[in-house]
């Protein structure tokens, strides 16, 4: 599935992905984040612990985040978790260029949900990414 | 092979005065389970609870096809509350395989209660958490790690068949688990000498499941001392599930415990839940403690099992210029998903109902059962023969359609008559009675569908379009197990059987035990409604007691309630006890009355001699003389009477031929006949049901409510799953509608009002002249389908057996989401 949209911030672009690409900085405001762990190798990936709710209540998620710039105003972040019964895979892109002194930020995620999370997931999963990369954008500009 | 014999007598032995005293059979008396039932009263497996048990959670894989690398259940297990942990790798280690129904190559299927090296559908149990509650036990799952290299999917059906598809089971060499061909009269000749030929290339028939109100649900206590294993469950089958339970915990048969009381609904598809009461009884044992689970919706969607999906290939029908069709000939797909489990029995099931209602005489259909990376299927409400009937009367609406002949003159011209019954099929089956020309009448008379026709003409160009439709079906009821033997000759089964305990209690009560797990259908009422005419008591007065207990033994290997067969099965079991404990009410009675039997009246639980009323002995009574005081009775009369009785029903069968595959498959027919009435918008696709008849025909109906009740049911079923149920997946193999958000069920507002009739033709072949109805037969699914084909008319053929608004839209609009069909007519003078 694929969400995309669009989101004017505050901050400039550079600030923005300062904050992006510095992995604590970016779990810091990635909503329904309980633990943060880095891997070795220094290329920037960590794992964190996420935990989206369905109708079971929270499920937690084991997860793998790798950064993958793609230019000076872009970003990508790849990732894949899940637990035993559950799979999440996606790929989400940023882009971002000045305007009215702050960004105009246009982003795209797209996203695989496997297991028996697939069905209610594939009708909520959506609008919740939707309201994270908005979450996420918004954070980071007001903590650049 | 033995041809049934005409029981005698072909009604039920009631009252011995029916001018003073009523019999209930046939009355549509109250359902005696619902003064529990509708006041919240009943006692379903969640309900049961047992002193420090503990709660299982199942991990499922998120994968349709991956080899299992490692499972780590180590962060669970060190969970404070978490009692036991089961992985693949311990079944592997602590059970056997499941044996298999199917002969080779699908019978070396190696299938355990948990995934063992390797998944084969989303939603396969891959380990099992027991903890103190359900939620820990949940959360303990969500630590369990398991490492899978995903290998891919094989989701398509007619993909799976190939030569190089994926392979599921490297053990089988291919998906192809069975393969059957049928081949009766001569399909090559008929076609040559047909005055019309149609042919249509792919027709399909969806995947689509029942939705019991209560999931699967067990609680198992394998008691070490006792070395028993208690099992409450709501498998609908018990002792069916035994066969497979006991070789693979290598245990005694009589080691399984079965219980249950009430069952919200099963349809078919609790008979295979023995895989995960496998899984709960080795949690028990593990732990030393009882074990419950009790299935999430979101679980028993994507991981319990669906009704089998079907593809019908290169379907050519050879037609008479009057419109007879002298058969046809197809190739089947049967997508049975993960596993074979109950397979390949739908390979032969459907050939109870090869010719449908139809005279057809040459018939060929090769038969594949096809394993796909989906959930496994299980033997759904009108397992096997509502597919295949759904291809007869698509063959019939699109030859009506193709040749521009009227569907309904085209179906009386083919149907058997009702002076042929019973009738013959050429694969050898005995249909039992049927009136299918006054039926099909009777039910358009209740639509009126002359009017309907006329009003269909008045709406052309209004922008809306009238469809009528007519689905003839079958319930074919009572199956004999040896039909097994055509699938596998190996199995060592023919007949059936069903066991009833009917006994006199020390107060002088009557009471019942059966065997036949009843889910919902009132076996309770009807059961006793015909002891208590055997018996001279109101059914108030009989107490049928519910639900299945090993330990009362009233069962045989195939009890339950499965394939419409309890009004023949279950109650000829109950009547023979019935008529077996007035017997002995009847030898007491005359000795101590000092009465010849004939004399003797049986009325409101008393025994009395006619004309001499005062001369009588209550229940009461019989039951002191013979469990408290029997030295009061003649030590030859002692001797003789028990007032407890077993009796086995068994109908008359002969063991089928497996070379031929030809015999007597099953007892009775029972037939629906439904017309549809459905307008489509035609900007946007949507349907609406204006209007729908059933006339069902069921034998002797017991309960006339209860009967009506079941038909009522079966049809918002069916229309559900022609416009609204589907299991649909991505070609990941993940199942996309695993919630009743996506999977729409059908609830009052979906139903249109239904009118009904029923037309009694008695079964010469059963006890009481009544035949099992409650699966339908998929009647709807026809219906519909052949009122879209009525309102589309000839250019696309209604190819998909569900049709919703969209698929109707792109039929009308584009041309697109349905099938085609072609004619080949021989020229005038040809021949």
């Amino acid at each position: 599935m694929r969400v995309a949209g669009t989101a004017a911030l505050d901050a400039p672009p550079a600030q923005v992905l300062a904050v992006l690409r510095d992995p604590r900085r970016f779990v810091a405001a990635l909503p329904n984040v309980d633990e943060l762990e880095f891997e070795p190798g220094g290329d920037g990936s960590f794992r964190a612990r996420i935990r989206p709710a369905i109708a079971l209540g929270e499920v937690p998620i084991e997860t793998v985040w790798r950064p993958r710039a793609l230019g000076d105003d872009s970003l990508a972040y790849a990732m894949e978790g899940g637990t035993g019964e559950h799979r999440v895979e996606l790929e989400a892109t940023v882009a971002l260029r000045h305007r009215d002194g702050g960004s105009a930020a246009e982003w795209v995620v797209c996203f695989e949900v496997s297991g028996t999370m697939r069905s209610a997931g594939q009708r909520t999963i959506a609008a919740i990414v939707a309201a994270q990369a908005e979450a996420v954008l918004s954070a980071a500009a007001t903590t650049a | 092979m033995s041809t049934p014999t005409k029981t005698e007598p072909a009604h039920i032995t009631t009252w011995e005065r029916p001018e003073t005293n009523r019999p209930a059979v046939g009355e549509s008396v109250p359902r005696k389970e619902d003064r529990r039932l509708l006041k919240g009263e009943g006692m379903f497996t969640d309900d049961l609870w047992m002193n420090r048990m503990g709660h299982v959670h199942f991990v499922r894989s998120p994968h349709a096809h991956a080899l299992i690398r490692d499972v780590d259940v180590s962060r669970a297990a060190a969970l404070e509350g978490v009692y036991a942990t089961l992985t693949g790798e311990e079944v592997k280690q602590l059970t056997d395989r499941y044996p298999q129904i199917a002969p080779e190559p699908g019978g070396r299927i190696k299938d355990y209660c948990l995934a063992v090296d390797k998944v084969r559908y989303a939603g396969e149990p891959v380990a099992a958490v027991l903890a103190e509650t359900r939620e820990l036990a949940r959360d303990a799952a969500g630590l369990v790690e398991v490492d899978y290299e995903p290998l891919t999917p094989v989701v398509d059906t007619l993909a799976a068949a190939r030569d190089d598809a994926p392979v599921l089971h490297t053990e089988v060499g291919s998906n192809v688990g069975w393969h059957g061909s049928y081949d009766f009269g001569d399909i090559e000749w008929a076609l040559e000498n047909a005055d019309h030929v149609v042919r249509i290339p792919h027709l399909h028939f969806h995947r689509f499941s029942s939705t019991p109100l209560e999931c699967n649900a067990a609680l198992v206590n394998w008691e070490s001392g006792t070395e028993t294993i208690q099992i409450l469950s709501n498998n609908q089958m018990p002792q069916f599930a035994a066969l497979f339970i006991a070789p693979a915990l290598g245990v005694r048969s009589d080691q399984l415990i079965f219980k249950s009381q009430d069952i919200g609904g099963a349809f078919g598809l609790k008979l295979t839940s023995y895989t995960n009461i496998t899984a709960i009884a080795l949690l028990s044992r593990k732990a030393n403690r009882p074990a419950k689970w009790t299935e999430y919706r979101s679980e028993h969607l994507v991981g319990s099992c669906h009704g089998n999906e079907r593809t019908f290939v290169d379907t050519e029908v050879p037609v008479m210029a009057d419109g007879t069709i002298l058969g046809f000939k197809t190739s089947a797909y049967d997508d049975v998903g993960a596993f074979m489990r109950y397979e390949p029995l739908g390979g032969v099931i459907f050939s109870q109902v090869l010719p449908g209602c139809y005279r057809f005489q040459h018939l060929q259909v090769d038969y594949r059962t096809v394993l796909s990376n989906k959930t496994p299927v299980g033997p759904n409400r009108g397992y096997s023969r509502l597919q295949h009937l759904w291809l007869v009367e698509r063959i019939v609406d699109v030859v009506a359609s193709q040749l521009g002949l009227d569907p309904v003159e085209v179906r009386k011209r083919n149907y058997i008559r009702a002076d042929q019954f019973p009738y013959e099929t050429p694969n050898g089956c005995l249909y039992d009675s049927g009136d299918y020309h006054g039926a099909l009448d009777r039910a358009l008379e209740l639509v009126d569908y002359e009017g309907w026709r006329r009003r269909q003409r008045e709406a052309e160009g209004s922008g809306v379009r009238i469809g009528i439709g007519i689905g003839s079906t079958l319930d074919s009821g009572t199956s004999n197990f040896g039909q097994a033997r055509i699938i596998n000759k190996d199995l060592p089964y023919s007949g059936n059987g069903e066991a009833a305990i009917c006994k006199l209690d020390l107060g002088g009560e009557v009471s019942v035990a059966l065997g036949t797990v009843p889910q919902g259908q009132g076996h309770e009422t009807t059961t006793a409604q015909v002891v208590g005419d055997v018996l001279g008591l109101p059914p108030d007065d009989v107490w049928v007691q519910p639900g299945a207990d090993s330990a009362r033994n009233a069962y045989v290997a195939f009890s339950g309630t499965y394939a419409s067969q309890f009004a023949v099965t279950g109650i000829g079991a109950a009547l023979g006890a019935a008529r077996l404990l007035r017997d002995d009410l009847l030898a007491v009675a005359a000795v101590v009355l000092e009465a010849h039997g004939e004399e003797l009246l049986l009325h409101g639980g008393t025994v009395s001699v006619e004309g001499d009323e005062d001369r009588a002995l209550t229940f009461a009574e019989i039951a002191n003389l013979v469990y408290a005081n029997n030295a009061a009775l003649p030590p030859e009369l002692a001797d003789q009477v028990t007032l407890n009785h077993r009796y086995v029903y068994r109908p008359p069968f002969g063991v089928p031929d497996w070379r031929t595959k030809t015999g007597h498959l099953t007892l009775t027919y029972a037939s629906q006949f439904h017309v549809c009435v459905l307008a489509i918008e035609e900007a946007t696709g949507k349907t609406e049901v204006l209007d729908y008849a059933i006339v069902d025909e069921c034998g002797t109906p017991i309960n006339p409510q209860i009967v009506e009740g079941q038909v009522h049911g079966a049809a918002a079923h069916g229309i559900a799953a022609v416009l609204q149920e589907t299991l649909e997946y991505d070609e990941r193999g993940q199942l996309l509608n695993g919630t009743f958000w996506d999977y729409h069920v059908i609830s009052c507002p979906d139903t249109p009002m239904f009118k009904t009739d029923n037309l009694p033709m008695p079964s010469p072949f059963t006890p009481t002249g009544s035949k099992g109805m409650g699966e339908g037969g998929g009647g709807p699914l026809h219906a519909v389908c052949s009122a879209l084909q009525d309102a589309l008319g000839p250019d696309v053929v209604v190819a998909d057996s569900h049709n919703p608004t969209e698929r109707v839209w792109r039929m009308l609009a584009r041309g697109e989401g349905g099938g085609r069909a072609e004619v080949t007519s021989r020229e005038a003078g040809e021949r």
